[in-house]
């Protein structure tokens, strides 16, 4: 064997311990995520309301601050990702007063919150605080997935808390459309006996919804994501950008029993949100009190939430200044994916920006 | 010899071919599996599926949770339905403290608002200068927050 040969032979071992030390990193280790820097300003059981610390000067800021409100069943860090690819830091540099609402992970001993407890009893105390300490009488809400869902009954219910604005992230809120949504025939009551999950579990584990959601897409999440990881081995931006994704992605919360029940029966089996007939601690959620300024986004290729869940809320809502954003891409990428601070994040800041003064 | 790169070249990968067989294979077979996945027919499998784990486990899990609160019970210690209850109980007790502490924020609100038309001049001068406007710093803006932020970075150490 010759010489070049061998040295050639050498060089690719080396590339390929290389790979595998770093295929090994990325999938044994978390990734440094949710730098940004912030203060926790109150707590209520498993919840928990975050202050980022503002990067402009107050007379520079919009005054009119920001509330995020992220699902209930996945890490609400999604929005401050990592340092460069940040909702959160790319708002905080726009000039906004932005606070988290994190929920936290429930255990067995809230397996009967339910969508009440979280609209009626969480978000009006955290908005509270969040008045107390930001000084200011009204505020907007951005809400995420199921966060979508709980930021609409809130602002039903509540339509004089001050809410100015309201934005709503691949928003699951009309589920009559049986045919488009996947989760809806996975749930159906001939095939799913929610009490009998629930009996055996108490809350949704976080292994059965993370299941749910990555078998939507079964070759995709399965396959074609660790294949995308190996082809890029080499990169280190795409490696960066994979292990904070995966880190994310396999870092779910339980989802409360109640609030689960409340999802299926009510919404995925009789979509009673939409229909008006959706009840909150004898209330009736009717979305027509809902007269918050709203901006609804779209993603054309959620699998997760179609378009269709998302499309007719505006027509239901008694605001008079509604806006519909559709962009390309899926439920996450969206927000998170390479392409948002690009054309999702300034689309917020322009719409929000002119309603935050 | 002419070296590729140096002329501007890419050089050619022998796995391309294989990577392109590969990708359009997964297409495919990704169109495939959505399909699958949207039937009635996986909605059928799949709550069968489970229905017989639920079915199967179930006797396990009772006898294993008999057993270990009878256990618990032996040794004196609590179980987890004792916790949960506790747990519950403190939710709670956290909620009416929060709703105290708003209650003793509008108190003194409405308290530090009255005060300077029954105080002395100079002292109601002294409360206005201090809040640096008609509008009066609420009682638990300051404090509960330094304490949560110190408890936050205990809890990160």
């Amino acid at each position: 064997m010759s010489s070049s040969t061998e040295s050639g032979a050498v060089t690719q071992f080396t590339a390929m311990q290389e790979k595998l030390q770093t295929l090994n990193n990325v999938l044994t280790t978390r990734a440094a995520i949710a730098q940004t820097p912030k203060e926790l300003i109150w707590t209520l059981n498993k919840a928990k309301l975050y202050h980022y610390i503002p990067v402009l000067p107050k007379e520079k800021r919009h005054p009119v601050p920001l509330l995020l409100v992220f699902a209930l069943m996945n890490r609400p860090y999604i929005l401050d990702l990592r340092p460069g690819h940040s909702f959160v830091e790319f708002m905080i540099n726009q000039g906004y007063d932005l606070y988290l609402l994190d929920w936290g992970a429930p255990g067995i001993e809230d397996k009967n919150l339910k969508l009440d407890d979280y609209t009626l009893e969480y978000m009006p105390r955290a908005i509270r605080k969040l008045k107390e300490h930001s000084g200011a009488s009204e505020f907007s809400l951005l809400g995420w997935c199921l966060g979508a869902i709980l930021t609409t009954i809130y602002s039903a219910l509540r339509p004089d808390d001050g809410l100015r604005n309201l934005i709503l992230l691949t928003a699951p809120l009309d589920f009559s459309n049986k045919e488009k949504i996947t989760f809806g025939r996975w749930t159906d009551e001939r095939y799913f006996d929610i009490e009998r999950v629930l009996a055996a579990f108490g809350n949704m584990p976080p292994e059965m919804i993370e299941y749910g959601a990555k078998a939507l897409k079964p070759v995709e999440n399965y396959v074609g994501n660790y294949l995308r990881l190996w082809d890029n081995l080499g990169n280190p931006q795409v490696v960066e950008a994979w292990h904070a994704m995966n880190t994310w992605v396999t870092d779910n919360v339980a989802l409360a029993g109640g609030v689960f029940r409340q999802l299926i029966v009510d919404l995925y089996r009789n979509d009673r949100l939409m229909q008006g007939t959706m009840m909150i601690r004898g209330e009736q959620v009717n979305l027509s009190r809902l007269r918050a300024n709203l901006l609804t986004v779209i993603a054309e290729q959620d699998h997760i939430t179609p378009p269709c869940q998302s499309e007719t809320v505006s027509l239901k809502v008694g605001s008079t200044d509604t806006t519909v954003i559709r962009i390309p891409g899926g439920h996450i990428g969206i927000m998170a994916g390479s392409g948002a601070s690009k054309h999702t994040w300034p689309q917020i800041d322009k719409w929000l920006g002119s309603r935050s003064e | 010899m002419s070296d590729p790169q140096a002329e501007g070249r890419k050089t050619p990968d022998p796995l391309e071919p294989f990577r392109e067989m590969r990708d359009a294979y997964m297409d495919v077979w990704a169109k495939a599996m959505g399909g699958a996945v949207n039937s009635e027919a996986y909605s059928k499998a799949s709550g069968a599926m489970l229905e017989s784990f639920l079915t199967t486990s179930a006797p396990f899990r009772d006898a294993q949770k008999k057993m270990m609160v009878s256990a618990l019970e032996q040794l004196n210690m609590p179980s987890r339905a004792d916790f949960i209850s506790l747990a519950e109980r403190l939710a709670n007790l956290e909620m009416l403290l929060d709703d105290m502490a708003e209650k003793l924020n509008q108190v003194h609100l409405l308290a530090v608002k009255a005060a300077p038309q029954s105080a002395p001049k100079d002292k109601a001068e002294v409360l206005k200068a201090k809040s640096g406007s008609s509008e009066v710093e609420p009682l638990t803006k300051a404090a509960p927050h330094e304490a949560s932020a110190k408890t936050a970075k205990k809890r990160s150490r």
